[in-house]
């Protein structure tokens, strides 16, 4: 870990000008230590402390923000990486962006404007007990790290973990040749395994289990891990009671709880960006009329329409600055994600910044041009089991872990662990061997250091397409002795309307506030001294106030003035003689 | 048991009552008529505010240690302890050893006596100790954890405070109900400085809603809308307030604004859906020390939980899209909701969805729907036991001028508004309609109480019916063992064995020179061989759905060798048994 630590100091050290690293690694916890303590050094950041997991770890968000202006008047962007330990590289791309947004900042005119204008918060890591198994020895992807849970209900916890059977340092699988067994190897790759198809005359002949012991004897394998609720799965949105692995209650998690109050504490946050393993940029997101009708209290799934042609549009942008083609997955229930958009209205942008692409083609053909326009390519990830290829014609499909290996065979990747006999002390003969931990998940430090550069770029786009309403005077019209009648015009010529239509909805977003300064002895005749906005439409939005002023002598001292916590300020004078 | 009970017995302080000699000594049971004195006097024709209540609590812990406890588990918003006075004979056990009623009151601030038949079933309960005999045994086998105020700070400002009699239902963390970015800054107000928050009328010859009821001068009645050519002469403008903010609305950002009883994690659902939810389950300091305390505490078998108004003894689902609760819960709901009618005359035993309205996120629904324990919550005092004929009573004042001699009612007076101009006041004051009169205070507090006792009762108590030996020739043997519950309530519902929620319970059977071959349960009373056999650990044969109510499981188990062993029960919502058995 040393020689990371010291690349990355010298990194921020030496940094004149903002510059893409040539490679990235993923941080572990003092690694990411050393790169917050750094970047708190700057004056543009502000670190804070947001608690501690529930094994202890420190949990903490950063804030950028440059001294130029008033800065409580800026609209914020939050960032937040590493919701879960196989995403733990995610971290290490948003920590890029502070270094890169930090260096840049008064050198790089692009980033000086967007740190001006933009706050910046970022929760570089969520899951910091999760990260930790990416460190540790053996490597195993660890998904839960919550309170532990009697996951096969026999009164223990805990006592069935995931192990390092034969010693090779890697969790991986175990196929067992059993006659309940529905696995076959798939003809496609010996390596890949695949769920028999019965339908199709497929005779399963393997069960197919997480590497290590049934030491409970109850010829169930690795059933029960000792920390196995998942923190992102703890958020109160659609969150699955009864369920061990999404805590007892939403909010359980301390990491959660946390997190829940900095979003509810930070009212200036306009729009969020999630790098993990949802993604709603790629693919088009489930809307509510694909989800159809619901009854009263039931957990409407799917995005509202008028929030999917913002989010299509989002997506447009993106894909074309990032160019990246892993869909990720559909909202996952109890994921900050969810909570994000359906609960708190926030438009909520869910990267998932790579995945293994399944569109290799064998080196017969070259089809390159015809593939780039081809249909986005559902690339989920994690492990085999999930996998359910469904075959559009009768040829038997190969299944993705085999195109999954095709890629990362001509990429030069050695992701996979040979299956080796091993006799295992409970099961017998089995074979272990499968994809290595994380190499499904992380891009390696080449790729990484390029996805982070693209994504940089995203971030720094974001900026002009959040709602800051202006106010123009319209008309200022003397009627007669000293009336007047007022009209402005609040517009929005941002991409993003003031509120999505969830956050309308849900009522939690501040509405804009239009205040009538009125000096001494102008009086009000019509309208209000103070207007609550509470949605305007994006790309033009538009909405007119108008008032009616009586003036006695000169109106100096009066003016509009447009207060929001997450859509700016501005005001304008009314100059009356 | 027997003998701890007498022991027990010679212990109680029964020289210590206050009788002065001229007294006739009178030693019945309390509820009778006839009854002695009491070590702890308290009147239970009044209610209390926060302070006194805990007072009050404090005095019976003090007069009965051993018997009752404290610990503080959580403060509210704005500091106020949060806490559980514990009813447990230690010489039977630890708490948490055994099955436990959790009692609690007073979630919705305004709904206040709920925290007396908290205090009443300590005091009844630790009165009645080691003189009533099922008194003594349902304290020596059973625990109570009794938190009598869920929202102390609600409860301390509507008695303190100016209030109706439905404000101050929520808690007391400012809260931006306008959402102008101010917070609880437009409640309320007494504009008349009598101490009461009534209702706004204002005269508007010809351009009014309502009109003035003929026969009482007092009522006000809305006229009809179908009808074009009448007009009434007045128009209500709401709970006596002004527009503190500025933003034209009265009244709209109160103290609080909120409500937590919709804030648990059960069908949970957000703001927009539920009023009063919160931004996540459990937001607040008082709902969340509880969540833990019941979650620590996978003992309790039985929820009681006390509200105001209406005569109701009502259990989930709190909304129709839950579905149904299962069937054999609902047998053990049914059965303590029909007894509840007949100890409460004046209160219906009701589905919360279905008979009164949709509650997501209500506490009862949570401790059954998440916790799978059986659980009711009680909506105290109803008119119907003020007019139990209503035909005959004349109107809603007939009560109040007859039997207060009008002291309820504020009657209209006028008032210089600063919006609305003159404007008149008047109404019931906030002490009227939700909470019963004084006179009929102790009745109440009685029949909820023993209310929750039935409940108490009715958790489950496992015994061995029976254990057997069976030679199979050679070193082999069969066990057979009968576990009954002999109580209403299983000791798992339904609802937890479905969903999974705590331990399974465990049926062992252990000796040093014993080897377990196999064991299950048996499907068949008089076939023996007709067994669900164990797949793996048959010493240790864990069940989901545990014992039904006032039902028998039979074990069998083949075992090798000979000597000592035990068989035995184990699980969350009952005390262990075990029996010694040997093989020759
Ligand atoms: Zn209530």
């Amino acid at each position: 870990m040393l020689p990371v630590l010291i690349s990355l100091l010298a990194g921020l050290v030496c940094a004149s000008a903002p510059q893409a690293e040539e490679e990235l690694v993923v941080l572990d916890g003092a690694a990411l230590q050393a790169v917050l303590v750094e970047l708190g050094a700057s004056a543009l950041v502000e670190v804070s402390g947001l608690g501690r997991s529930r094994g202890g770890r420190a949990i903490q968000t950063l804030k950028l923000s440059s001294a130029v202006g008033d800065e409580t008047a800026r609209p914020a962007i939050l960032v937040v990486a590493g919701l879960d330990g196989p995403h733990a590289y995610t971290t290490s791309m948003a920590v890029s962006f502070l270094r890169q947004l930090v260096a840049g900042y008064g050198r790089d005119e692009r980033i000086t404007s967007f740190l001006d204008s933009t706050t910046v918060y970022c929760l570089p890591r969520l899951d910091v007990d999760g990260a930790a198994a990416r460190f540790a020895q053996p490597l195993a992807e660890v998904m839960g790290t919550g309170r532990g849970i009697d996951n096969d209900r026999d009164g223990l916890r805990g006592e069935d973990p995931p192990a390092d059977v034969n010693g090779d340092g890697w969790v991986t699988r175990m196929r067992v040749v059993d006659p309940e067994g529905e696995w076959i190897i798939d003809p496609a790759d010996p390596r890949a395994m695949k769920k028999a198809d019965r339908a199709a005359g497929e005779v399963g002949r393997f069960k197919n289990y997480g590497e290590g012991y049934d030491r409970d004897g109850d010829e169930r394998v690795a059933e029960d891990a000792p920390l196995d609720a998942v923190v992102n799965r703890n958020f109160p949105r659609n969150w699955t009671e009864n369920d061990g692995a999404a805590g007892r209650y939403p909010t359980d998690e301390p990491g959660v709880l946390a997190m829940c109050d900095f979003i509810l504490a930070h009212t200036d946050i306009a729009l969020v960006l999630a790098y993990g393993d949802e993604g709603n940029l790629v693919g088009k997101p489930e809307t509510q009329k694909d989800a159809g009708p619901s009854e009263r209290g039931s957990v409407v799934t799917g995005i509202f329409e008028e929030d999917a042609k913002v989010y299509a549009e989002l997506g447009k942008r993106y894909r074309k600055i990032t160019d990246n083609k892993s869909e990720g997955l559909g909202e996952q229930p109890g994921s900050l994600q969810g909570w994000l958009y359906h609960h708190r209205g926030l438009f909520t942008l869910n990267i998932s910044p790579w995945a293994v692409p399944l569109d290799a083609k064998a080196k017969t053909e070259e089809g390159g041009d015809e593939d780039e326009q081809g249909a986005l390519l559902k690339n989920s990830k994690t492990s085999a089991e999930q996998d359910d290829a469904e075959s559009q014609d009768d040829s038997p499909e190969a299944s993705d872990d085999s195109k999954r290996l095709l890629w990362l065979d001509q990429n030069g990747i050695e992701a996979h662990v040979p299956w080796t006999r091993f006799d295992h002390p409970e099961l017998g003969e089995v074979e272990i061997g499968g994809f290595k931990p994380y190499a499904l998940v992380e891009p390696g430090p080449a790729r990484l250091a390029k996805i982070t550069a693209v994504h940089f770029e995203h971030l720094l786009s974001l900026a002009e397409l959040l709602p800051r309403p202006s106010l123009n005077l319209i008309e200022l019209q003397d009627l007669d002795s000293g009336l007047f009648e007022v009209s402005v015009a609040l517009s929005n010529r941002a991409l993003l309307p003031l509120f999505s239509r969830a956050g309308e909805r849900s009522r939690t977003g501040s509405p804009v506030q239009v205040h009538l300064d009125l000096p001494q002895g102008a009086e009000l005749i019509a309208g209000s001294l103070r207007t609550l906005v509470h949605g305007l439409e994006g790309a033009g939005g538009r909405k007119e106030l108008r008032w009616l002023i009586r003036f006695s002598g000169a109106g100096s001292g009066a003016q509009i003035r447009l207060e929001s916590k997450h859509a700016g300020r501005t005001k304008v004078a009314l100059e009356v003689n | 048991m027997q003998a701890l009970l007498c022991a027990l017995a010679l212990l109680l302080p029964q020289g210590e009552s206050q009788a002065t000699p001229d007294a006739p000594l009178q030693t019945g049971p309390d509820g009778l008529a006839l009854h002695r004195p009491k070590k702890v006097d308290i009147a239970f024709n009044r209610l209390y505010d926060d302070v006194e209540i805990y007072a009050l609590l404090d005095k019976i812990l003090a007069a009965y240690p051993k018997l009752v406890s404290m610990q503080v588990i959580g403060q509210s918003i704005e500091g106020r302890e949060l806490r559980v006075y514990t009813i447990n004979n230690p010489d039977t056990g630890i708490d948490t050893e055994k099955p436990a009623m959790w009692i609690d009151a007073n979630v919705h601030g305004n709904e206040i006596q709920g925290g007396e038949v908290a205090v009443y079933l300590v005091w009844y309960l630790m009165e009645n100790y080691g003189t009533t005999e099922r008194v003594t045994s349902l304290v020596d086998e059973f625990v109570f954890y009794v938190l009598p105020m869920v929202n102390p700070d609600g409860r301390h400002h509507w008695i303190h405070e100016v209030h109706s009699p439905h404000s101050s239902r929520t808690g007391y963390k400012p809260t931006d109900n306008d959402r102008d970015g101010a917070f609880d800054e437009d409640p309320a107000d007494d504009l008349d400085g009598d101490g009461n928050i009534t209702m706004m009328r204002k005269y508007a010859p010809g351009e009014g809603t309502h009109r003035i009821n003929q026969d009482d001068p007092r009522i006000m009645e809305r006229v009809p809308r179908d009808d074009r050519h009448l007009r009434g002469d007045w128009l209500m403008l709401g709970w006596e307030g002004v527009d503190n903010d500025g933003d034209g609305s009265i009244n709209e950002d109160g103290f609080g604004g909120y409500d937590m009883n919709r804030a648990w994690p059960a069908l949970w659902r957000p703001e927009f859906i539920q009023y009063g939810a919160g931004p996540y389950p459990l937001f607040w300091p008082e709902t969340r020390c509880i969540a833990d305390f019941l979650h620590e505490h996978s003992n309790v078998a039985a929820v009681q939980s006390f509200h105001n108004s209406g005569g109701m003894i009502l259990r989930g689902p709190g909304g129709e899209i839950f579905g149904k609760y299962p069937r054999k819960d609902l047998q053990v709901f049914d059965e303590l909701g029909r007894d509840g009618e007949l100890m409460l005359p004046f209160y219906d035993y009701m589905i919360i969805w279905k008979d009164l309205y949709s509650v997501f996120g209500g506490f009862v629904t949570w401790t059954y729907e998440g916790l799978g324990i059986i659980s009711f919550t009680n909506e105290l005092m109803t008119s119907a036991r003020l007019f139990p004929d209503k035909e005959k009573a004349p109107d809603s004042h007939w009560f109040d001028d007859n039997l207060h001699l009008g002291a309820g009612f504020v009657d209209w007076h006028p008032v210089n508004h600063p919006f609305y101009g003159e404007i008149e006041l008047g109404g019931f004051r906030k002490d009227v309609g939700r909470v019963p009169p004084s006179f009929l205070i102790e009745e109440m507090l009685h029949r909820n109480a023993l209310f929750c006792i039935k409940h108490a009762a009715a958790m489950p108590r496992v015994e061995i019916k029976s254990a057997l030996v069976t030679p199979l020739g050679g070193d082999l043997a069969a066990v057979d063992v009968i576990f009954e519950n002999l109580s209403l309530i299983p000791t798992r519902t339904a609802r937890a064995a479905q969903e999974g929620i705590g331990a399974a319970d465990c049926f062992t059977l252990e000796g040093p020179d014993i080897v377990v071959l196999a064991g299950g349960f048996r499907r068949d009373r008089w076939r023996p061989e007709r067994i669900d056999l164990a797949e793996h650990e048959p010493a240790r044969l864990l069940s989901e759905d545990g014992i039904g109510s006032r039902s028998q499981v039979r074990l069998r188990w083949i075992v090798r060798g000979s000597g000592p062993l035990t068989v035995g029960w184990s699980g969350q919502k009952a005390r262990d048994v075990q029996q010694a058995l040997a093989i020759p």
